[in-house]
This record gives C-alpha cells, sequence and structure tokens, in this order.
C-alpha cells in the first residue's frame, strides 16, 4: 500500500470513528447496531497503520497487490452486513 | 385501570406458558393491572389470550423484546399508571415478590427495582453466572454501583423511568440501560426473589445468542456509555 492510500485510510478510518461515536452520544442509532461498525473502523484504522498485516494475508492467499486485498476484506465485510440487514428486515414483514 | 401498578408481561411464542403466568399472577398479587405484550408470536399465544379474555397489546410483526416492552411502558404512561413492572411469560418469575418491589419504589426508596437472584443470597459458580459477574463488574465501572443480579427481567420502575422508557431509543429493558439511569441520576435497589425454572417452550437465548448477547452488552456498558450524553431529562 502507498503512503497516500495509507493517509487517507487512516484519516477515512478516524473520521468515520468520531461520526459513529457521536451520533451514540445523542443516542439516535441502536446500541446494538454499533458494535459492526466500531469494529469496522477499528479494523480500519489497524491495517493502516499495520500494512505488514495485508502485505502478509495478500501473499498467503495470492492476491498480487495488498490493496486489493483490503477492497476484497472490505466488500466482504460489507456483503455481510448487507445480508444481516436483509434478513432482519425479512424477518419482520 | 383499576389499580396504579401495570404489570407488562411480554410474550413471544410462549403458547404453553401464558395461561398460567397470567392466572398465576392474578392469584398471587390481585392488586394490579396487567397487560401482556404479545410480540407477533407465531404459535397460540394470541388466540389462548384472546379466549381466556387476557388484556392484551397484539403487535402486528415481531419486533424484538426491548420494542414489546416499550409499547407496554407506553401504555402504562398514556394510561397514567403510577408503576410498571416487566414480569416474564414464561413462568420464571414468582408474583409472590411484586409486593416487595411495589413497597420499595412506592415508598421513594428508589425508582427501579430490580427482582434479584442474588440480593441476599450467594450466587453458585457457572458459566452463566460467570457472564453475569463481568456485566456486574463493568456496571460498576460505569455507574460505581453493584448490581449482583443484572440480567433479572423483573423489574419495577416509577412514572419517571417509564417516561424515560416511553420517549427514548436506546433505553431498554437491557442491563446498560441500568448502568445508563444511574449515571443520570436514577435509584436503583435490588431486592431478593426467587425464580423458576422456565415451563414450556424455547427460551431466546442459545449457545451462540448468549455469547452474542454478552458482546453486546459489553459493548455498550464498557465502550458506548463513556460517550453517551448523561444530561437528557428523566
Amino acid at each position: 500500500m502507498t503512503p497516500t492510500l495509507r493517509i487517507l485510510l487512516i484519516l477515512c478510518a478516524l473520521a468515520y470513528t468520531a461520526y459513529t461515536i457521536r451520533k451514540m452520544r445523542a443516542s439516535t442509532v441502536e446500541i446494538g447496531d454499533m458494535l459492526f461498525w466500531i469494529v469496522f473502523s477499528a479494523f480500519l484504522i489497524l491495517i493502516s497503520i499495520f500494512p505488514e498485516i495485508m502485505s502478509w494475508l495478500s501473499e498467503k492467499i495470492g492476491i498480487q497487490a495488498p490493496v486489493n486485498a483490503v477492497f476484497l476484506l472490505v466488500i466482504g465485510l460489507l456483503s455481510i452486513s448487507v445480508f444481516r440487514l436483509q434478513s432482519s428486515f425479512r424477518h419482520s414483514i | 385501570m383499576n389499580h396504579d401498578l401495570l404489570v407488562i408481561i411480554p410474550a413471544y411464542n410462549e403458547a404453553g406458558n401464558i395461561e398460567k403466568t397470567v392466572l398465576n399472577l392474578q392469584a398471587q398479587y390481585p392488586c394490579c393491572d396487567y397487560v401482556v405484550v404479545n410480540d407477533g408470536s407465531e404459535d397460540k399465544t394470541a388466540e389462548i389470550c384472546a379466549r381466556n379474555g387476557f388484556h392484551m397489546i397484539d403487535m402486528p410483526v415481531n419486533v424484538g423484546l426491548a420494542h414489546a416492552v416499550k409499547a407496554g411502558m407506553i401504555y402504562a404512561y398514556e394510561s397514567g399508571y403510577a408503576f410498571a413492572l416487566q414480569f416474564d411469560a414464561d413462568g420464571q418469575h414468582d408474583a409472590r415478590y411484586i409486593g416487595s418491589l411495589y413497597h420499595a419504589v412506592r415508598t421513594g426508596e428508589c425508582d427501579i427495582a430490580i427482582g434479584s437472584r442474588f440480593a441476599s443470597t450467594a450466587a453458585p459458580f457457572t458459566a452463566r453466572m460467570l457472564g453475569s459477574r463481568i456485566l456486574s463488574l463493568l456496571l460498576f465501572l460505569v455507574c460505581g454501583q453493584w448490581i449482583k443480579d443484572p440480567t433479572s427481567g423483573m423489574r419495577l420502575f416509577n412514572r419517571r423511568v417509564m417516561r424515560a422508557y416511553a420517549q427514548y431509543p436506546n433505553i431498554n429493558p437491557e442491563p446498560d440501560t441500568i448502568g445508563f439511569l444511574i449515571s443520570c441520576g436514577i435509584k436503583v435497589a435490588e431486592k431478593q426473589v426467587e425464580m423458576h425454572d422456565r415451563e414450556a417452550g424455547k427460551s431466546m437465548f442459545n449457545v451462540f445468542s448468549s455469547l452474542d448477547y454478552m458482546a453486546r452488552t459489553a459493548f455498550s456498558l464498557g465502550f458506548v456509555q463513556w460517550f453517551r450524553k448523561k444530561d437528557i431529562e428523566i
């Protein structure tokens, strides 16, 4: 990962965390739903500070550029989130 | 409205228990009103309540325990009840102990009285208790009060707390809300009660959902509570 991408990731992750915490503070979101997003932003911060994690992982699973492994993981996590949202929605209808 | 206490009985798929629970309640503690909140049960819970003429709020869909209790709280608040009690439909809670909870809140000793299994008797050491202990510790760190039975669902509230339940999101029938309310200046006391094993049907918890519940509650107590605004008007 390039330094630019790392800095961008850190900034976005921090801004994102600050935003979720502000929402939690004002209690405008359900606390239970926030666990996923807090873990998600913690994960973003972690991999932007220690990109070696992603380099190691991408080498293990045969992805050439670590940044693609980052994208893959983020897409994967988001799909899980969408799935959970949809299944709880269906359940309540 | 014949009394100043409303017993709220949230029920999800409790066809095997609901009749006995309500009849027991009426027999053991007649000086209260009650309402069953049928939370979109797929079994015959609603049918049984209707056949017996039980008072019931029939939710059109399954909204979950928190919102079922909330519906009961809104009903209690708007009907002008002075006190509301959350009471399990599965026969775990014993109506004989309502009196002591009622007395504690009525006399102004506290705003919330929790029916506690371990207020004066020692807790056994099991995996479930370990979870409960962890929550107690987190609660203590958040609000400075030891609650010996944080997961007890038998809680009696006064009108002030009822209004908070009716009005605010994230005020749920969960341990983290107890911690939050204590931080907001609400007085909480525990009274010794006995609880029984559920008689029929199945619990909302299994191993996986218990762990999920623990993670969420620990996250809420250990992380979210530090950021929550404590100056809401209760």
